[in-house]
């Protein structure tokens, strides 16, 4: 079987427009290749469409301020169910404090639901798949989690490097230092990782059987893009409510 | 225990071996750039990896402990209830 045959594999729509010559120059020479722009066209494309669902779901509150309940199944009711699932998720964790911090933890997981589902539709890709982007998501998530520690218990967030005696404080910081950029790196190659070997699957078994086989793991695609976009968020919340808890 | 609350905790936990792999390595990282900075070869490299497995440790001390935690407040919870 020859390699043109999977040419669809790693040429979507969008990266046959950006082979051309000229939309290269248009980048200003700083994207070289197809392979290198995709995963940041995509997670354009996945940014694009969550503001067009944010601005068909705002328009229902612009109009009336009445609100009266809706009973069909429309955009706006999936969204409110979504962001009160969120919150109710959150606060079970969080307590009463979660509502400052739902719009960065609601922000960052549904682009990486968008971007994570956007590799299921044929023709598409995942930018989460690429580790520039889910290592993008895991610094502002953790970078936001020190300085709403900061925030919150000023010069003594420090006591949560120091550990529980000040005599073991050299000891216990180069460990606990390890230990946050740690968690950017689990964070981030989770993400990456899991999203990279689905589409791997998905496209060995295309080589292997075009027809049938490759569905089902797309099914198991989808369900991963949802789990992962689950353990994320929950991580995040996490290191969150470790951040604004006293240190021990 | 719930289900769902079963579901949580087992990716909560299930996150653990990543950071514990992850910690090791970004000491190790650490450790032979310092020395590369240094030259102090292989010292550093070897302190750092130590502290690596110190921060893995701590990862597994950390959850440990939550679990603890959440036993005892289950058990409350039974009490009450």
């Amino acid at each position: 079987m020859s390699a043109n045959t999977f040419y669809f594999l790693d040429h979507t729509p969008l990266h046959q427009v950006i082979e051309k010559p000229s939309t290269v120059q248009k980048a200003g020479g700083l994207l070289t290749n197809a392979v290198e722009a995709s995963p940041i066209l995509h997670a354009g494309l996945a940014t694009l469409l969550l503001i067009a669902v944010a601005w068909v779901v705002s328009r229902r509150y612009r109009e009336d301020s009445t609100l009266p309940a809706e009973k069909t199944f429309s955009p706006s009711n999936i969204m409110e169910m979504a962001v009160r699932g969120l919150l109710l998720f959150m606060e079970s964790i969080m307590g009463p404090e979660a509502r400052r911090f739902v719009p960065l933890i609601g922000t960052t997981a549904l682009f990486i639901l968008f971007s994570n589902l956007l590799g299921s539709i044929p023709g598409f890709d995942s930018p989460t798949a690429n580790i520039n982007t889910t290592l993008a998501c895991a610094i502002v998530v953790v970078a936001a989690t020190h300085v709403i520690g900061v925030r919150a218990h000023g010069i003594k967030y420090i006591k949560h490097f120091m550990g529980p005696v000040w005599w073991l404080a050299w000891l216990i910081f180069p460990i606990e230092l390890i230990g946050h950029i740690a968690r950017v790196m689990s964070l981030s190659v989770r993400l990456f990782g899991n999203m990279f070997g689905d589409h791997t699957v998905v496209a060995t078994f295309m080589m292997l059987v075009a027809l049938g086989v490759p569905a089902i793991f797309m099914g198991f695609g989808v369900f991963v893009a949802l789990i992962q976009t689950f353990v994320f968020t929950l991580l995040s919340i996490i290191y969150i409510s470790g951040a604004i808890e006293e240190a021990h | 225990m719930s289900r769902s609350q079963f579901l949580r905790d087992l990716l909560k936990f299930s996150t653990l071996g990543l950071e514990m792999g992850a910690a090791v390595v970004i000491g190790l990282l650490m450790g032979v750039y310092l020395d590369r900075q240094f030259g102090t070869r292989p010292w550093l490299t070897m302190v750092f990896l130590g502290f690596g497995f110190a921060a893995a440790a701590r990862a597994v001390i950390r959850a440990v402990k939550a679990g603890l935690l959440m036993e005892e407040e289950e058990k409350d919870e039974e009490e009450k209830g």
